[in-house]
């Protein structure tokens, strides 16, 4: 147990350096996405913790908040391709790979898309209103996101650097499809955009000509402030350079246990039956999810420890989008999921 | 005096008469019997019961009956009761004479009528009249007095009830309604039932000092930490964590004195339990610093509502 102690202090000290670097490139996004995008603070932390986790992520939120706009900066300052989808009910799973059209001597081509075209260097792929599209499009699209990788053209085309972002539509239940939980699971982090909520930004949102022209705005981050190349070596070495110690690891074991029993675990919520609240999810991918966001949450943080907090920090948008519910409670969802994840972190004592 | 006896044979037989003549209804009859025919006083009840045979299928028209109250200046109606058998109805009449008679005379109860419902049609029954003798009352000669009210008699004394009984049961009862308050004050956690502040300190302040007389180890130090932890949680009613100190303070003010120490001891905290760096935790807050830090904590936490 020493031995490895020692090697691992090791280990931090020779990362050590390597990893402050990495941790001002960090902080330099962080202010550069932060420049253009104001009013999310939040959601720009939670978007830095999962592209240092290499992790695939789904938003949430209202129209209009600026999901694209924050996804198109994080994609200039970044470098690499960004690619937008929009999902549609007639969509399938061809029109990601294939372009078809007719060419000037009057016969029907079929080219890679623009998805293909840009596989090598493709470092964002915003799909948009991933429930409007059908499950064959979902499932293609799980593949490339748990694979980097699809077969087209007798080939198989491999995207070495691609981060997958879904926007689920939240509002309208017609002509959707609901994400199955398998699906859900696949994904990092559920990560919520609300407009604003201080005022002055809201101010600055709606009267500042800076914030209507979406191209003029992103042009205000000169170019890329780290190279996506290197951000998967870069999730390694953070992954390798934060210790858990044994307590944080009986503490996220013991979380685990609370939100898949919350009953057992003396968690009582108004109105619930907490016997039957939580039928399933919380899966040992999940955790193990979780545990990577709050390793890379403690990087930022500039700590080479994991501790509680960084858990807490990450908890619910790692966790709740896991959680599923008794079919009764799956309307109030949002609310219930919430404070279902407050609850167990005010139960689960620490250390 | 003979006279009076003739005419009081001749009512007799007159009442004898009525009672005997069958009433004028298509052979149907009507019969009065009267309790006693003579001596009736001035405030006596004349009771009568009056049977009239009815025809298969018919029922009496309790409408057409005669109301209660007064029938002549001198007869009140006081009740009427209505008894149906196969084939007859008996009217229980009772009046009330309220004829003062100075000598002994015949008056007539008058007669009525009543309809019976027989099928579809209405058929009138006549109850006939009948005599009965009314006497005077002997006279009262109390001795003269001048005051009206001398004529009255003094009240009875009231008796003594026995009281010691009542004010036993009085005493058992009073006594029923204290015991019946000891629930209610334990449900509203009054008096002795007040619930104490919460003193999560002073509970570890006393785990500490077992800790302290078991001798300074590592895992003791350990213990002592988690035991400041939970008290800490257990005042907040939630879990405390290192970046909350600041929260915690906002919302205890009494503890907001000891924010330094409070400080030290989640680093320290976090270092032997997170960073697996116990020794060096050791070194930067001893376990007699924790010791103090739980004093002063318990001795903060009295200053609580």
């Amino acid at each position: 147990m020493a031995f490895t102690e020692t090697a691992s202090m090791k280990d931090f000290t020779s990362n050590g350096a390597a990893l402050n670097d990495l941790r001002t490139a960090a902080n330099a996004l962080e202010t550069a996405v932060g420049q253009v995008v104001v009013g999310q603070a939040r959601a720009i932390r939670l978007i830095t913790i999962s592209i240092f986790a290499r992790g695939h992520v789904l938003l949430v939120g209202d129209v209009g908040v600026g999901k694209t706009t924050l996804l198109r900066a994080f994609g200039r300052a970044l470098g690499g391709a960004y690619e937008r989808m929009e999902g549609t009910v007639d969509m399938m799973p061809a029109d990601l790979l294939y372009h078809t059209f007719i060419n000037e001597d009057g016969r029907p081509r079929v080219e890679p898309s623009s998805l293909l075209a840009q596989a090598d260097s493709l470092s964002i792929f915003f799909f948009n209103e991933i429930n409007r599209a059908r499950p064959q499009v979902h499932a293609l699209l799980l593949r490339l996101m748990a694979e980097r990788s699809v077969t087209a053209f007798k080939r198989t085309y491999q995207f070495p650097f691609l981060q997958v972002y879904a926007d689920r539509n939240r509002v309208e239940k017609e002509e959707t499809f609901e994400l199955p939980a398998a699906a859900r699971d696949r994904f990092f982090m559920e990560i919520p955009v609300e407009a604003p909520t201080d005022f002055e930004a809201r101010r600055q949102l709606i009267f500042d000509p800076r914030f209507h022209d979406v191209d003029r705005l992103l042009d205000g981050i000169g170019g890329p402030v780290l190279d996506h190349r290197g951000l998967e070596m870069a999730a390694i070495q953070v992954q390798q350079g934060v210790h858990t110690s044994t307590a944080v690891q009986d503490y996220v074991t013991r979380l685990w246990d609370a939100i898949v029993r919350p009953a057992a675990a003396g968690i009582d919520l108004p109105a619930i039956d907490m016997d039957r609240l939580v039928q399933g999810g919380a899966s040992p991918r999940g955790l193990a999810f979780l545990v990577r966001a709050a390793r890379v949450r403690a990087w930022l943080e500039g700590r080479d420890m994991l501790v509680p907090e960084d858990v807490r920090d990450v908890f619910a948008e790692t966790m709740a989008h896991r959680v599923f519910l008794d079919p009764i409670y799956e309307l109030r969802r949002e609310t219930i999921v919430r404070d279902l994840c407050a609850a167990v972190l005010a139960t689960v004592p620490a250390p | 005096m003979v006279g009076r006896i003739v005419l009081a044979l001749v009512m007799v037989l007159l009442v004898g008469a009525a009672q005997a003549q069958p009433g004028a209804n298509d052979g149907q009859a009507v019969t009065v019997r009267a309790e006693r025919d003579i001596g009736f006083f001035a405030g006596d009840l004349v009771t009568a019961e009056i049977t009239i045979a009815t025809p298969p299928g018919a029922s009496l028209d309790r409408a057409s009956l005669p109301v209660p109250g007064p029938v002549t200046y001198w007869l009140d109606l006081r009740a009427i009761t209505v008894a149906e058998h196969k084939g007859a109805v008996t009217l229980r009449m009772t009046y009330q004479n309220f004829y003062v008679a100075l000598d002994a005379r015949p008056m007539e109860i008058p007669g009525f009528s009543v309809r019976l419902q027989v099928g579809g049609d209405a058929r009138t029954m006549d109850v006939p009249p009948w005599t009965i003798g009314v006497s005077p009352l002997r006279e009262v000669a109390p001795p003269a007095k001048e005051d009206p009210k001398a004529y009255l008699q003094a009240d009875r004394p009231a008796g003594l009830a026995d009281a010691v009984r009542w004010w036993a049961v009085a005493g058992g009862l009073a006594g029923a309604a204290i015991l019946a308050l000891l629930p209610l004050a334990y449900h509203h956690a009054w008096g002795p039932f007040r619930r104490r502040v919460d003193r999560p300190f002073a509970i570890a302040i006393r785990h500490l000092r077992r800790l302290e007389a078991r001798g300074e180890t590592e895992e003791g130090y350990l213990e002592a930490l988690l035991v400041l932890h939970r008290a800490l949680d257990r005042a907040d009613g939630r879990r405390v964590l290192a970046d909350d100190v600041q929260t915690f303070l906002d919302r205890h003010s009494v503890f907001a004195s000891l924010d330094v120490p409070l400080e030290a001891f989640f680093q320290a905290s976090r270092r032997a339990f997170f960073g697996s760096a116990s020794a060096q935790a050791r070194h930067d807050l001893p376990f007699r610093d924790l010791l103090v830090l739980g004093r002063a904590l318990a001795v903060a936490e009295r200053g609580r509502t």
